[in-house]
């Protein structure tokens, strides 16, 4: 996928939904052995939101890593003004060549409240708590348009549980900071709310490294362990993750987590005779920490 | 004793409708326990929770579970009751308390003010038995050994440990000179 310049390496259009996401984390050993400095985004199409703050997390990474930001060149206009109406350009962790004109820049009118721009997460427990009560508090302005197609008082309060629980989870146990996004979209015949908290921390599998007790033989089977029974790396017992997946299931929606090198998919909303869908994978290649999506769906028709 | 939490988090200053983080549960939880601490042995705390919409899973293990396995304590028992709780808060604290059921070997039930979403006055796991009493002492107040086992149709001696199982979760009152007459907390 490099060009000429092998200090270039151009991006496949892979950002366009969660799992396609992962043909650019196959390619993150080539951008270090071959000295990537300029990631090409010339071939995206669309980016939705977990694509968006995992690319933030390739390029912080790389930042801590090498002591430099990588820069994006030919991002596609649309891209672009999403991108900045995402907040993803004040993050400050990649160069951007491309400015936009205040005529080309997304307006932030009550009309295009469908979403929570980029939010940093500490990893601080006191800052975190008050970022976290401020986020919840914008979510609840934006709700009525953010939870258009799913709009009713449980459904706005389950959000909050939600966001509530795994961003604690950010500065409780990945003992690094992240990100938070939140998007309402229309993706084919579907309208979609995704819900994306990512960090690039210690991830699950070492975050419960001290339970000798816990018996799993893969990621992916402890981050369904994780899911599914209140377990916790600090204490007897844990609700988050296990509660989130419970709303997850009760608005019909899915889960998705990638943490490390494994991931699993939960997807509530198309279900066989035993129940939700499930995908587990391992042996991935290595992204650090852990990123979380929740999506709901509705259909256009 | 009424503890009225939407009066602690604007003296704490922490933003409601929403109660959420561990951090802050530990925050409100410190100022229960400092009231807690000088009630009198079988005083019944009320924790009204109104205007509170979302108590986040990790808020109830520090604030309520946190307090009611206070009040088990045998040194000072004490009786926990829960009012104006939202339909959010109701399921967090059920999903919290089957948690705690299911990997302590514990039961942990808290009496509510008002009807739940079950119908029960209750949140956590009970039996049909237990379920039974709790309605009976709540329209009757106060009654013996004897009547709740006749309406039962049970035996002295199978209601009489019922009953102790109950008075354990701190779900019913035992009148301390008689031990023969339970109340509703």
């Amino acid at each position: 996928m490099s060009s000429n310049d092998e200090n270039v390496l151009i991006l496949p259009d892979c950002c366009k939904d969660i799992y396609s996401f992962e043909n650019i984390i196959k390619q993150l050993e080539s951008v270090y052995e071959k000295q990537v400095k300029i990631l090409d985004l010339s071939r995206i199409s669309f980016v939705e939101p977990f694509s968006m703050v995992s690319l933030l997390l390739l390029g912080r990474n790389y930042l801590r890593k090498t002591g430099e930001k990588l820069t994006l060149i030919n991002v596609p206009l649309i891209i672009l003004q999403y991108l900045a109406r995402m907040d993803f350009e004040k993050k400050g962790i990649f160069k951007i060549q491309q400015t936009l004109t205040e005529k080309q820049k997304l307006k932030r009118s009550s009309f295009s409240q469908k979403v929570i721009e980029i939010i940093d997460i500490p990893n601080k427990e006191r800052e975190s708590v008050k970022i976290i009560s401020s986020v919840i508090s914008l979510f609840r302005k934006r709700a009525k348009h953010i939870l258009k197609y799913w709009l009713s008082d449980q459904a706005i309060n389950y959000f909050v549980t939600v966001i509530s629980e795994v961003c604690q989870n950010v500065f409780e146990h990945s003992l690094d900071s992240g990100f938070l996004a939140i998007q309402t979209y229309n993706i084919g015949k579907e309208h979609l709310v995704r819900l994306v908290i990512v960090d690039s921390g210690i991830g699950i599998e070492e975050s419960f490294s001290s339970r000798k007790d816990l018996k799993y033989e893969t990621g992916a089977e402890l981050i369904q362990m994780a899911l599914t029974t209140p377990i916790s790396s600090k204490r007897n017992f844990g609700y988050g993750l296990c509660q989130v997946n419970s709303i997850v299931k009760k608005l019909n929606g899915s889960l998705y987590v990638r943490s490390s090198k494994s991931s699993v998919a939960m997807i509530h909303n198309k279900k066989n005779k035993n129940g939700a869908y499930s995908f587990f994978k391992n042996n991935l290649p290595e992204f650090p920490g852990t990123q979380i999506s929740i999506s709901l769906y509705h259909n256009r028709n | 004793m009424e503890i009225v939490i939407n009066k602690i988090t604007k003296k704490l200053k922490i933003q409601i409708p929403d109660l959420i983080t561990r951090p802050i549960g530990k925050r409100i939880y410190k100022y229960i326990s400092d009231k807690v601490e000088n009630i009198n042995q079988g005083e019944v705390v009320v924790i009204d929770l109104s205007e509170i919409l979302v108590i986040d899973p990790s808020c109830s293990d520090e604030i309520i579970v946190k307090l009611i396995n206070e009040s088990r304590k045998d040194e000072k028992p004490f009786f926990v009751k829960l009012k104006n709780l939202s339909q959010m808060t109701e399921m967090n604290l059920s999903s919290v308390f089957d948690s705690y059921r299911e990997f302590s070997n514990d039961r942990i039930v808290v009496i509510t003010d008002d009807i739940t979403s079950k119908n029960f006055y209750c949140i956590g796991e009970v039996s049909n038995i237990e379920h039974e009493i709790i309605k009976y002492l709540r329209i009757n107040n106060q009654a013996k050994l004897s009547d709740i086992a006749s309406f039962l149709n049970k035996s002295k001696q199978e209601i009489e440990e019922v009953l102790s199982k109950m008075y354990g979760l701190r779900i019913v009152r035992i009148d301390e000179s008689t031990k023969n007459v339970y109340s509703t907390v």
